[in-house]
């Protein structure tokens, strides 16, 4: 009996929990877009996002004052706008457009979802970005001043003024970003902590596509908003979006046809995949991956050592370890950013004497010789560069290693750090090298440029430099376009000539979309949007 | 009685007459019944082998576990090649790489990609290494692979054109002589690494094999064989240590020994592996303590530890081999799991554990980076079953002939 | 009896709070907390949210906080996925793993045992030498490795099985077949080698002199000690494959509860550090309890209270 009951015991334990249902799916629909958007969004409140597969999800579901497609800044709820003489006032001139759940979409929209994404009681993590709009009071009140003293108002409710600290040139192309969308206060009140925008029934929305289902770590259905003002023109009735943050799973998926999109692919499928499918896209991604030396240690003070370290990597055979896709850097600004004359601010700049292959080898051995470490003799043994666990960070760590070891005879020890005490150290500057990765966050160089300065939370390799920051802040302060910029080619100029960080490339984005799938876009900044979209199979 | 009854025999004759083969002690013997068994020694020869391969194999290459030739990155084991005429054999890799090789099919040098036409698919090659695009360059013409009516034409991928002259087929199918295993993502000699990866894996794998045995066993043991309170304190205190989360325990232990490295990852496994042990141990003892033996041992008064060093573990070895055998693996990926969440050895070293979990992702492309430090593993794993099984026969008192 | 089982109550009691108690301690102790971002929060931010999920209270207090949340089940919101509490994540996600894992457990179960004694029973004869070597190959490799391997040939390569997706019921063979790899052949290897043992005791032998039937010197006598160290072995496998693989729900992109166990480390997600852990140990003890009870249950001699 005993026995019989012993075995029942351990039966019983085994099938009660096999009995757990599971929930059901609809089926297939053949119209839908399959998109694979990567990882589970963290939120999907505009205002609180910081991340990007949260913000490729809100460009479908919202649309600011304008929307950037491709590039190009097009009319979004906003059918005109225009500056003061000052350039410091711009008026926003609204179009009669709707909310996903038919009422009214109007200039306070706007100003409540601004006010909601800069108000420390909302707990946006991004608001800090608020600093860089130059709107008056905006930072302000991130940082607990009165929201009422922020420039921004609804004068009636087709109109919305800004007010801006100075002249901010990127500032309209900015309004289109995720962060600065109208918010339905109804909605957002409804739910705490964000929440509202991922329960269908309050997830309000005034852009191409409305949530209509999510599920936590599975993913998430947006459905065509017909209350879209240009609903006319969107093209894809349901996007069945799944989270697979494993590159190699989402592959195969797509390669079997069950996914339309997928945000990247295995790094080593990369060359094949340029060459042979132009299923597969690669854009620039407006930031650049970099090693900084930690300027607070007496031994980087020499300024040929630095310079024997930057001149003895190979950046175009790194570039090629990790799939080909990036460009190799000679300083801190990426391609993509056009400056007052319209010419791209990367290639007039200039490469700064640095070469991206392996010519400067001998030269990089001369300067070691100046610096007083001929072939590395005397050199410090126990040299640490650090960089936070992944993959790639390691292929281009032991590369970099390798390279050191070859070209200058120094042998420095690599070590990876999971994420969060990586963080802590190389922000408590307690590190010799310490892996560095910038991207922009609006269209201007100053976005990667301003990270160095004096009193910059990410100068990583603590360099202090009066001339620098003095540069940097004229060209914050310039009325001028021209000046603005030509201060900041000085900047970019002085850095180079210092020399804190050692620049790897510039990063590069890619996705593997079928070819069945047109007029997709993408934002300079890296969202992709789909409210073009068409399936032609 | 007197003594002059008795006869004494001089210490010198020992021998008694009904001996008739020499003593041999428990080791001596269990080696005899070990060599016996065919699988077993196959195991012994392929522990032997393998940690053979570890320690000396490096030696026997010209490469060291991070030396690195980016030109030659992701080269397999069998090359195709294709015979251009002049002796010129190419290699033509996945990523569209030219590799020249030399008669003996070593890889000599790489030629530079000098001019890429995604449009008609042309890739230029230049040949005579002057920069420039000029008649002895070589052409890759791939556009074979993406147009079907010219693929099922030609019957081809692609076609190199060299001196005006186009080849379709690869001539022949020749071994990598410069890297018989292939290379990795950085142009790494793979045989090399897998050997360099032996020593890391074997030593995290026996370093936590012995704790878990000198720990787990005893400490299962007491918990079985003292019962009550003791056993039910000493169990708890393996729920506590199984129930907290590894990898907090490991990176707090990094942290704390600012180290990434082979010895953190020995410790952390140290010191949580041989619950499982344990509580094994402690079940079998439950079990055996209340057997007739035992209980004429403790009636004979004999004392506790002997008890448990004598009767009980011995008969508990079969399950005790069993598991100290799959612990070895055990040990092996929960070192390849902690490199695959991103803790585990500090590069450029590398366990097999982290080589196959690297050679995950470009699985499609290049599995041979897959197949030689994931053999490795299995080829240890069994060879360190057989010898389990067998010791665990030679070891069992009970099979002990005379 | 009844004692010994209020005393097993209260001492599953207190381990749970010390392993919630040392969790605690350890979590603390790692550098890094919970709002720690590639671009940081403004600090008047961090002070609203330390604030609103008690971060700045002595940890004593919120130590003791946390212990009275835990007591009434109230595990506190996730620092990651805003909006979500503990409790909410495990009730969507468990479901899952356990299903998962439920099938896993089951395979190895009615595979791994009847397999082990079979071999057992016919030990060096060619059948032995075929399911041994099959089990140790099945050992020999990674999980992670499995799992994508059975992706690329299964449903890339030969388009068996979908490659995600958990609507078709064929779905789930990768995930199991991927998951119970290990744990089969251990059962296997360790039924038989405790069949073995079993089988040269003298009550075997006596039984099988006294002329019994074969079948009952195998199912009466000799199966039930040799069960013992595979029942050890299968009740803490079970907790823990049913709470879930971080590696097979990464790899086959399963929405369980498997991949908090690591994601919410990484992130410094105290909360459901402390959650995860805790279910996960209440789970194990409980299975461990079990184990208890089914030994004395095999072998009445085996006496439990001690």
């Amino acid at each position: 009996m005993k026995k019989i009951l012993a075995l029942l015991l351990s039966l019983t334990l085994v099938f009660s929990l096999v009995a757990c249902g599971d929930k059901e799916t609809e089926t297939d629909d053949p119209a839908v877009f399959n998109w694979n958007i990567g990882a589970d969004p963290k939120t999907l409140d505009p205002s609180l996002n910081g991340a990007s597969d949260g913000g490729d999800v809100i460009n479908n579901t919202f649309e600011g004052l304008v929307r950037e497609f491709n590039g190009e800044v097009l009319p979004g709820i906003a059918e005109s706008w225009e500056f003061s003489p000052d350039g410091k006032t711009i008026t926003f001139h609204l179009r009669e457009s709707k909310w996903s759940n038919g009422d009214p979409l109007t200039a306070h929209d706007f100003v409540y979802g601004w006010k909601h994404g800069m108000d420390p009681l909302s707990e946006s993590e991004y608001s800090w970005l608020w600093e860089y709009t130059n709107v008056v009071g905006s930072f302000e009140a991130v940082n607990g001043e009165s929201l009422d003293d922020v420039g921004i108002e609804a004068t009636d409710d087709h109109t919305f003024v800004v007010q801006l600290k100075q002249p901010t040139d990127y500032f309209v192309s900015l309004t289109a970003f995720y962060h600065f969308m109208p918010l339905h206060k109804d909605s957002v009140e409804a739910v705490a902590d964000g929440m509202w925008a991922k329960t269908p029934e309050h997830a309000v929305s005034n852009g191409p596509y409305m949530l209509t289902s999510y599920e936590l770590g599975q993913g998430l259905t947006l459905e065509k908003n017909t209350n879209y003002w240009n609903a006319d023109n969107v093209h894809i009735d349901t996007i069945d979006a799944k989270f697979i943050d494993e590159e190699s799973t989402a592959y195969a998926a797509f390669q079997n046809g069950d996914l339309d999109y997928i945000p990247d692919v295995p790094p080593s499928e990369i060359t094949r995949l340029i060459a042979e499918d132009e299923q597969y896209y690669v854009f620039p991604l407006l930031g650049t991956y970099y090693y900084s030396f930690n300027l607070d240690r007496e031994l980087w003070q020499n300024d040929d050592l630095r310079k024997a370290f930057v001149l003895a990597i190979d950046r175009e055979a790194i570039v090629e370890a990790v799939g080909g896709i990036a460009t190799p850097a000679t300083g801190v600004v990426p391609p993509g950013f056009t400056d007052h004359e319209g010419r791209d601010f990367y290639e007039t700049a200039g490469a700064f004497g640095i070469e991206t292959d392996d010519s400067q080898f001998d030269e990089a051995r001369e300067l070691l010789a100046t610096a007083g470490y001929p072939n590395g003799e005397g050199f410090p043994t126990d040299l640490v560069l650090i960089y936070n666990t992944r993959d790639d960070h390691k292929l281009i760590a032991e590369t970099v290693q390798q390279m050191w070891k070859e070209n200058l005879g120094i042998e420095i020890e690599i070590q990876n750090m999971e994420w969060a005490v990586f963080q802590g150290t190389r922000k408590a500057g307690d590190f010799d090298i310490s892996r560095g990765g910038w991207l922009t966050d609006y269209m201007d160089p100053s976005g990667m440029l301003s990270l160095f300065t004096s009193n910059n939370d990410y100068n990583d390799p603590n360099f202090y430099n009066d001339e620098y920051d003095q540069l940097m802040e004229d060209s914050m302060k310039a009325t001028d376009k021209a000046v603005h910029f030509e201060k900041l080619y000085a900047a970019q100029e002085v850095f180079m000539e210092v020399l804190p960080i050692v620049p790897v490339y510039h990063y590069a984005d890619d996705m593997y979309v079928k070819n069945y799938v047109k007029d997709w876009g993408r934002s300079v900044l890296g969202s992709v949007d789909f409210s073009r979209a068409r399936i032609e199979k | 009685m007197t003594n002059n009854k008795f006869e004494f025999v001089d210490k010198s004759s020992k021998l008694d007459n009904e001996q008739l083969r020499p003593s041999l002690t428990y080791w001596q013997d269990a080696w005899r019944r070990l060599r016996k068994n065919k699988l077993a020694m196959f195991g012994l020869v392929g522990v032997f082998v393998i940690v053979l391969f570890g320690i000396f194999g490096p030696a026997f290459t010209p490469y060291s576990y991070e030396d690195q030739e980016l030109d030659f990155m992701n080269m397999p084991p069998k090359l195709d090649i294709h015979d251009l005429g002049d002796d010129l054999n190419f290699y033509l890799s996945r990523e569209y790489r030219l590799i020249l090789l030399n008669d003996d099919n070593e890889a000599v040098r790489r030629f530079d990609l000098i001019d890429k036409d995604i449009i008609n698919k042309l890739y230029t090659y230049d040949f005579n290494n002057n920069k420039e695009v000029d008649d002895d360059d070589v052409i890759i013409d791939f556009s074979y692979k993406l147009n079907e009516e010219k693929r099922a034409e030609a019957g081809v991928d692609f076609s190199i054109t060299y001196k005006g002259k186009e080849y379709f087929e690869f001539t022949d199918t020749v071994r990598n002589e410069s890297y018989p295993w292939g290379t990795d993502q950085l142009g790494r000699d793979i045989l090399t690494r897998v050997m360099y990866g032996a020593r890391i894996s074997l030593t995290v794998a026996l370093v936590a094999t012995l704790v878990n045995l000198l720990i787990g066993v005893t400490y299962g043991s007491i918990a079985g064989y003292e019962g009550g309170n003791t056993d039910n304190i000493m169990m708890r205190i393996v729920d506590i240590i199984n129930s907290i989360p590894l990898v907090l325990y490991v990176i707090l232990l990094m942290v704390l020994l600012n180290d990434s490295g082979l010895y953190t990852i020995i410790l952390a496994l140290g010191t949580v592996y041989w619950v499982n042990m344990a509580r094994l141990v402690r079940g079998q003892v439950l079990g055996l303590k209340e057997q007739e033996y035992v209980l004429a041992a403790r009636t004979m008064g004999v004392k506790k530890g002997k008890i448990i060093l004598r009767h009980l573990i011995p008969n508990a070895m079969g399950p005790i081999i069993v598991s100290m055998t799959m612990m070895i693996p055990s040990a092996v990926f929960t070192e390849s799991f902690l490199s695959f969440i991103g803790i585990g050895v500090s590069a450029p070293q590398a366990s097999w554990g982290t080589l196959a979990n690297d050679a995950l992702g470009g699985l499609t492309s290049f599995p041979y980076q897959l197949f030689f430090p994931a053999s490795a593993i299995a080829i240890t794993m069994l060879a360190f079953n057989f010898l389990g099984d067998g010791l665990r026969d030679a070891l069992d008192p009970r099979l002990r002939k005379g | 009896m009844r004692n010994y089982y209020i005393k097993r109550i209260i001492s599953t009691i207190l381990t749970l709070l010390l392993v919630a108690t040392i969790t605690f301690i350890l979590m603390r102790s790692i550098p890094g907390g919970p709002f720690t971002r590639e671009k940081f929060i403004p600090d008047e931010i961090i002070r609203i949210l330390e604030e609103k999920y008690n971060l700045n209270d002595p940890p004593l207090k919120q130590y003791f906080d946390y212990m009275k949340g835990l007591v009434t089940f109230d595990l506190g919101p996730s620092f990651s996925l805003i909006g979500f509490k503990v409790e909410e994540m495990i009730a969507s996600g468990f479901p899952l793993s356990a299903k998962i894992g439920g099938m896993a457990s089951l395979l190895i179960i009615i595979v791994g045992i009847p397999v082990g004694i079979i071999s057992a029973l016919k030990q060096n004869r060619p059948i032995d030498y075929f399911v041994m070597f099959t089990a140790t190959i099945l050992v020999t490799v990674p999980s992670f490795v499995i799992a994508t391997l059975i992706i690329y040939f299964f449903a890339l390569r030969w388009g068996i099985l979908p490659t995600f997706g958990n609507t078709a019921p064929l779905w789930y063979i990768g995930p199991v077949i991927a998951l119970s790899g290990y744990s089969l052949s251990f059962v296997a290897r360790l039924t038989r080698s405790s069949m073995l043992e079993v089988l040269r005791q003298d009550y075997v032998r006596t039984a099988r002199a006294n002329g019994l039937s074969e079948f009952k010197v195998i199912g009466k006598h000799a199966l039930k000690n040799a069960l013992i160290p595979v029942v050890t072995y299968i009740g803490p496998m079970v907790a823990a494959i049913l709470t879930g693989s971080f590696v097979i729900e990464k790899i086959f992109a399963l929405p369980g509860i498997g991949r908090y166990f690591v994601d919410s480390v990484g992130n410094r997600d105290y909360t459901v550090i402390m959650g995860m852990t805790v279910f996960y140990a209440a789970f194990y003890i409980v299975m461990v309890f079990i184990v208890d009870i089914i030994y004395s249950l095999i072998d009445p001699r085996i006496k439990i209270d001690g």
